[in-house]
């Protein structure tokens, strides 16, 4: 026990002398994780400036040019300007508006007429489609508010009032309409906040952090294979120390190298850039999950290597392929149904599944303990199969 | 004995060279098959209803109004729905951005309506102005669905009709009714970097990225050839370290040609990209591996160890690469990451496969990111010759 304490020791010791391991495993993820923030941090907001053409020239019109110009309330996302109507286009070419809703000439006339009503037309940027879709949506409230009146109209006219169709006055319909512009819509839609939008901080730093571990921990892996090239393997062997204490003192050096790093890239990135990573311990259980996890991978690859070279490509392709597969480059949510099922094969997939519903989805320990689970049986299950290869090689 | 000609000693060097470098055979999973996996990825999570807003949709009622405002959700063009069962996946969606809104239809929205009741329905978004937008998308198709239950609201209360009389008179005179029509018209061209073909910006990207990051790869290889003293046997030899010099670079240069003839006839014939005029295409890639050759060369002559090089080149890589808009395009972040970004030369060559992909430009378009990658190239090239020199001289 004494002597894994000591190799343990030693092989933190050397690991934090050579600054590189500092960088790759703490510096570069919180780096490359602050670059994700600043360029997603401000999140996405929409809105834009729609203009409205007149060509109708109606006291209608005017009226709703008016209403729609004038509004002025928090959180309107869309802000409407006037433009000329003879060319509208003009106004989107000119970027005055990104869209424009044409109200066309006889809009009112046959709005109020009974006849047949000209289609609002809107005029939209190619390269906008989201403004686009919500000008036209604008454009058919508009159209469905006319529609209303309309309808309310001719049912008045229709109307069999006590069982003479003459007696409707024209005052009654317009007292009805004006009944009509002034209804409540029955089904209302009340906008509400879903709680602090998840920072991407807080799922890119562990994501990059997963990357890069796999090299600073795979360093520690591959020292087994090079001081047995070097000798100092068999020193140890000389001694009396039993060859698994070699094995347990770097697998404990390297659980604690990798849970200090993580541990730290957490810190970091909650206080200097505020991002919530979600409940502690749901977090430390996955930080420490995931590390003897990527642990295991690590000592697999170097059960199946042969040279010290190898290992290192192995390495690169397996911490790559992982974070590919799982996700760590990708906006959390966005990945397509098939990846999103490879990548519960993956330690990065697991582990930023559970990231997200701790942070984002407000889980806690209990939620994640399925995820914890199988980051521990991946660790152990290729830790093992890693260890059975070292020896039979006689290197552990 | 007489010296052999410059060229032949030159050749030489990048035979050699390039023979050790493509024996590594883990090294080329990084230049064939990694660079075309991440294409496949990246293009497959981009490809989905570009231009209509991602809104989830919880439905608690299960009744025929409830399933029938689902269902005209889901036919609008504008919204691309997801169903959600549960509320705190949908609130987790929310907040990781995978969809603008959560729409939660509420038990008894159905038997309310019918009942003549106002029923509010809660659209959580993680941003009020984006919350708004969707709102007003969402309310477009409710005020469609409920302007026949207005309309006989307001019969009720103005004519004194029974609401059975009310509803009927209205669907009688709705039938008749032509509902004002919305048109959209698209004006100039889209200038979305999606478009089409969701492959035309990630199989740039992948080029700049990949020709970067393996130019620091082998840059790697020499270090080696500084390290087992190859460099010094060279010295030896009757050849003038000018010579080495310019077969190194040499080799880095026809490396960084490949990585990105490779991707060029990839993307070509597996995602068929139009890459665009062949001339400027092979002027930006030359330009380019330029860069990537002065970056290697720079790692080759700067860095210690091997190790050292690839915990530090890949971080480096990755950062540089994101910060010039090879992972996301740079017209989605804030004005100040843009600038920040173009301090890489990363964004410059983006810049250069934008104009020629998706702006149909040709040589003289992209005049000035090809001034600025020779000027980036060269500087390097330069700076990494002389430390080169210095190095291969005092023989380290």
């Amino acid at each position: 026990m004494r002597a894994s304490a000591t190799i343990a020791a030693l092989e933190l010791r050397r690991r934090l002398r050579d600054r590189s391991v500092i960088i790759q495993a703490v510096v570069a993820p919180i780096v490359i994780a602050a670059i994700i923030g600043a360029a997603f941090g401000g999140g996405f907001s929409f809105s834009a400036t729609v203009g409205i053409a007149d060509q109708d020239g109606s006291p209608l019109s005017a009226e709703l040019v008016g209403a729609l110009v004038g509004l002025d309330e928090e959180d309107v996302p869309i802000t409407f300007v006037a433009v000329d109507p003879d060319d509208p286009a003009a106004a989107v070419r000119s970027e005055e508006a990104t869209a424009v809703i044409v109200i066309p000439d006889g809009f009112a006339e046959a709005a109020t007429g009974g006849t047949d009503v000209p289609p609002l037309a809107v005029l939209a940027d190619a390269g906008s489609p989201i403004t686009a879709d919500v000008t036209t949506s604008v454009a058919r409230r508009i159209g469905a508010q006319v529609d209303l009146s309309r309808l309310v109209a001719a049912s008045v006219l229709a109307a069999p009032v006590d069982g003479d169709e003459t007696a409707v006055s024209p005052e009654l319909v317009e007292v009805a309409v004006e009944a009509a512009t002034n209804a409540v819509a029955p089904i209302v839609v009340e906008v509400t906040e879903a709680g602090e939008p998840y920072d991407p901080i807080a799922y890119f730093a562990p994501g990059m952090a997963m990357l890069f571990l796999f090299f600073a921990v795979g360093v520690s892996a591959r020292s087994l294979i090079s001081e047995r090239r070097d000798g100092t393997l068999a020193r140890i062997r000389a001694a009396p120390v039993p060859s698994s204490s070699v094995v347990v003192g770097k697998s404990g050096a390297v659980l604690v190298l990798g849970m200090a790093a993580m541990t730290t890239v957490w810190v970091v990135t909650s206080f200097v850039f505020g991002a919530d990573w979600g409940d502690p311990v749901a977090v430390v259980a996955i930080i420490g999950a995931v590390v003897l996890a990527i642990a295991g991978v690590s000592v697999a690859v170097t059960g199946f290597a042969r040279t010290d070279a190898q290992a290192d490509g192995l390495t690169g392709m397996v911490a790559f392929g992982f974070a590919l597969l799982g996700g760590s480059f990708l906006q959390p949510g966005t990945m397509p149904p098939l990846l999103a099922q490879i990548s519960l094969f993956t330690p990065n997939g697991q582990a930023l599944r559970a990231f997200t519903e701790v942070g984002a989805g407000g889980g806690d320990l209990l939620d994640v303990l399925p995820a914890i689970g199988v980051l521990v049986a991946m660790g152990l299950g290729t830790g093992l199969a890693g260890l059975a290869a070292l020896s039979r090689r006689g290197v552990a | 004995m007489t010296a052999p000609p410059r060229a032949q000693v030159a050749a030489a060097i990048v035979g050699t060279e390039l023979r050790r470098v493509s024996r590594d055979r883990t090294g080329l999973f990084f230049i064939v098959v990694l660079p075309v996996v991440i294409i496949i990825v990246i293009g497959a999570t981009i490809g989905a209803a570009p231009g209509a807003l991602p809104l989830g949709v919880l439905d608690a009622d299960r009744s025929a109004a409830s399933e029938a405002l689902v269902a005209a959700l889901d036919a609008d063009p504008a919204v691309d729905l997801q169903r959600f069962d549960d509320l705190e996946d949908l609130r987790q969606q929310v907040r990781t951005a995978t969809v603008v809104g959560g729409l939660e239809i509420p038990e008894g929205f159905g038997a309310d309506l019918g009942a003549g009741e106002q029923v509010e329905l809660s659209l959580q978004s993680g941003d009020p102005q984006t919350g708004q937008a969707a709102a007003e998308v969402v309310s477009a198709i409710t005020d469609e669905l409920g302007s026949r239950l207005q309309a006989a609201s307001v019969l009720v209360d103005g004519l004194g009709l029974a609401e059975d009389d009310a509803e009927q008179l209205v669907s009688r005179t709705a039938g008749d009714l032509v509902a004002v029509e919305v048109t959209l018209e698209t004006v100039g061209e889209a200038a979305t970097l999606t478009g089409e073909n969701q492959y035309a910006y990630t199989a740039p990207s992948n080029l700049v990225l990949f020709v970067f990051i393996n130019s620091l790869a082998v840059g790697g290889v020499l270090i080696e050839t500084r390290r087992l003293g190859v460099a010094r046997r060279m010295m030896a030899a009757p050849i003038t370290v000018g010579t080495i010099l310019v077969g190194t670079g040499a080799t880095r240069f026809l490396f960084a040609l490949l990585q990105s003839v490779l991707i060029v006839a990839v993307g070509r014939l597996l995602f068929d990209v139009r890459w665009g005029e062949t001339v400027a295409v092979a002027a930006l890639v030359v330009a380019f591996s330029l860069v990537g050759t002065g970056a290697g060369l720079l790692v080759g002559a700067v860095a210690r160890n091997a190790e050292q090089a690839q915990s530090i080149g890949i971080p480096v890589a990755v950062a540089l690469a994101m910060l010039g808009g090879c992972m996301w395009p740079l017209e989605i972040v804030p004005p100040a990451m843009v600038v920040i970004g173009h301090l890489t030369p990363h964004a410059w060559a983006m810049n250069g496969w934008i104009a020629l992909i998706f702006e149909g430009g040709g040589l003289r378009d992209i005049a000035l990111e090809l001034g600025v990658l020779v000027a980036y190239g060269g500087a390097l090239v330069v700076v990494a010759m002389l430390v080169l020199r210095r190095r291969l001289l005092a023989g380290t």
